[in-house]
Parts: C-alpha cells; structure tokens; sequence
C-alpha cells in the first residue's frame, strides 16, 4: 500500500516508450528530410509504362472526380471563411471597451464565464512576443466568442484576437487561411479544437 | 531535439491525457513530425519541453473538444491558490495499492488524470497546474472534488465485503 503520490508516480515511472518508438522517434528527429525522400518513393511507384493504359484511365478519371469534389469543397469552405473574416474585421473595427482587463488567460477566461468552451493558450500567441491585455464577449457566427486584445511586442502593435466555437461546416482549407478586409489584416487557424482568429494592421510574422 | 528521457516524459504526459499507450505515442509522435515540418525557428525555443506539452494538449483537444464541452461556471478570484493547494495535497491521504492505480485510471476523465499526473509526477504545484489546464477556478476545484470521490467510491468497494463472504 502507498499513498496517491507515490502510487501514480511509481505507475507513471513504469511506463516507458519501447526501444523501437524510441529509435523511430530518434530517426524523426535526425532525418526530418527523410519526409522527401519517402515523397519521391511514392511518386516512382506511382509512373507507369505504356502498357498499363488502363491504370491511367483509372488514374485519370479519379483526378477529375477529386478535382470536382475539391472545387465544391472550395466553393463552399472559402464562403464561410470569409463570412467570419467578416465579421472579425467588424469586431475589430468596432473598438469596443474591455469587460476584464488582466495579462493572465485564466482570469480572463474565468471572467468570460458564459462561454461555452475554455480559452487555449495557443502556441502561436507565445508569451515571448505577445501581452495579453484583456477581453470581452462577442459573436461569431451567432454563437458567443471571446474577443481579446493583445500587443505584439516586438513592434508594439496592437490586434484584436478571437476564440470561438467552429463553426458549423466550416472547412479552413490549409493550416492558416488569411485575407484583407477593409484594411484589417485577418488570419484564421484552428487550435485545441476551436476557430481562433488575429485581427491587425497587417502580417505579424 | 528532444533525448530519450524528454521523449519518455513526453510520452507519459501524453499518456495521462490518452490512458491508452497507441495513441499515446501516435499523439507524440505527431506532434514532434509537425513541429520539425513546422517554422524551423520553433526548434531554438528554450522552453522546449513545456511548449511541447502545450502543442500535445491542444491537438489532444483538438480530437476530443467536440466529444464533450463543458459549461464553466465561475466563481473565480473568491478562493486563492492556497486553498487550491491545500485541496490538492488533501489527496496525498489516500492509501492505495499499486495494483488498483491502473483500474482507477480508467475510471477517470482524461483531465482528472492530467491533473494528478501533473501533481504526483511532474511535483507541478495547484498554481502551475491551473495554469496549464486553463478554465475557471471552480471548475477546477470540483475536478479535485470528483477525483476525491471516485477515490472513495473505489476503497469503499475495496473494503466493503462480499456477499457471499458472509455465508
């Protein structure tokens, strides 16, 4: 018998990556350029001889059915990206006042208590290069957000910045999607399975 | 990047989130092959470890957030750390074998075992776990509450006789 802290952390202790994950994790690490060689592995096995013309047809009329489905997916992904850039812009526009004004998420996050999700300390905001400022609610896409403020230090801008609920059939279509709208500069991703949103004057890489 | 021992310790983190060893090492591995194809600049940060552990819980979340969304109710800044912590170290009580750890894992949600894998394991105070885990301090409070009562449920059940022990 042990008590709880001694029990988990010997349970814990226990557990260990096996010698292969290990090795696997290791090569990861040290051949990241192995991802292309892998790359043009595949792409040889998949180049065809003038024999097998069938396997082209087959080829070539999936591309054209994939082709399709990925326009329509555009179509419809693009719409609903740019209707909550819209709406971002607006917010943002509006300079609104802050409910809590505090550096710390979590005080944040506890004042906004009528969200129905927790905020996430994105990696992307990292504390290095962005302050928090504070926050209030707002909308997007009818659904109560958070809007919070935050400056960039390295060049002392201030955005505007969102956290809200995915929206329904909403597709971001890539790792980041980002556009203009009315001079705001808008950049959308998604993170700990949320919509989150930066709002600015302009690109802050 | 990351030795064998960061890697362990990334692994069991991942574990207290998953409770299963596959996906474990998938949310691991994961993680680690997007950081390397990720901004080359991300691999110079020092606090390499930490920002791994938030890049595994937030794609965690990622798959998990729309199972399950909890309403947080607040009743922040009324309580202080300290009352976290006392809570907190109040589990340090409970006796338990070696053998039912595993059973009572898998009866605890994946931030009842973050919780405590942070407080045994990683010696993270209440103050650095609230920080991680995020939300309002009630919320985080009645997480304990539940941990303290699944806990009794199972040395209750442990202790209690059975039936047919008493014929």
């Amino acid at each position: 018998m042990k008590n709880l802290r001694e029990a988990f952390n010997a349970h814990y202790r226990q557990q260990s990556l096996s010698e292969k994950q290990l090795k696997d994790l290791m090569a990861l690490q040290q051949h990241s350029e192995s991802a292309d060689v892998v790359s043009d592995e595949k792409n040889h096995r998949l180049s065809f001889t003038g024999n097998n013309i069938r396997y082209f047809l087959a080829i070539a009329a999936s591309f054209v059915v994939i082709s399709l489905t990925g326009l329509l997916y555009n179509i419809n992904s693009v719409d609903a990206r740019e209707k909550v850039a819209l709406e971002i812009a607006y917010n943002h526009s509006k300079r609104m006042a802050l409910e809590i004004a505090s550096s710390n998420l979590n005080d944040v996050g506890a004042h906004l208590s009528e969200l129905d999700f927790t905020l996430v300390d994105s990696v992307r905001t990292d504390e290095s290069e962005w302050n928090l400022l504070g926050g209030r609610y707002c909308s997007i896409q009818g659904k109560l957000a958070a809007q919070l403020r935050i400056k960039q230090t390295t060049n002392d801008s201030y955005h505007t910045y969102y956290q809200a609920i995915i929206p329904d059939d909403f597709e971001l279509g890539g790792s980041t999607y980002s556009t203009w709208v009315e001079g705001t500069y808008i950049e959308l991703w998604v993170e700990g399975g949320l919509l989150l949103g930066l709002a600015g004057e302009g690109p802050t890489g | 990047m990351f030795s064998h021992s960061e890697l362990d310790s990334l692994f069991r983190y991942s574990l207290s989130l998953c409770h299963d060893n596959d996906e474990a090492y998938d949310l691991l591995y994961n993680n680690i092959e997007k950081l390397i194809g990720s901004n080359s600049e991300l691999l110079q940060i020092n606090s390499k470890m930490a920002f791994m552990k938030r890049c595994i819980r937030n794609s965690y979340l990622d798959v998990r957030r729309h199972e399950k969304i909890r309403l947080i109710k607040s009743d922040i800044l009324k309580l202080g750390y300290e009352e976290m912590q006392r809570e907190i170290d109040s589990l340090e009580d409970t006796i338990i074998r070696e053998q039912e750890v595993e059973h009572l894992l898998g009866d605890l949600q994946s931030d009842e075992r973050e919780l405590l894998y942070l407080w045994a394991v990683e010696d993270f105070t209440a103050q650095e776990i609230a920080e991680i885990q995020g939300g309002a301090r009630g919320t985080w409070l009645s997480r304990i509450h539940r941990i303290k009562k699944k806990l009794r449920a199972k040395t209750q059940t442990e202790t209690s006789p059975k039936q047919g022990d008493q014929i």
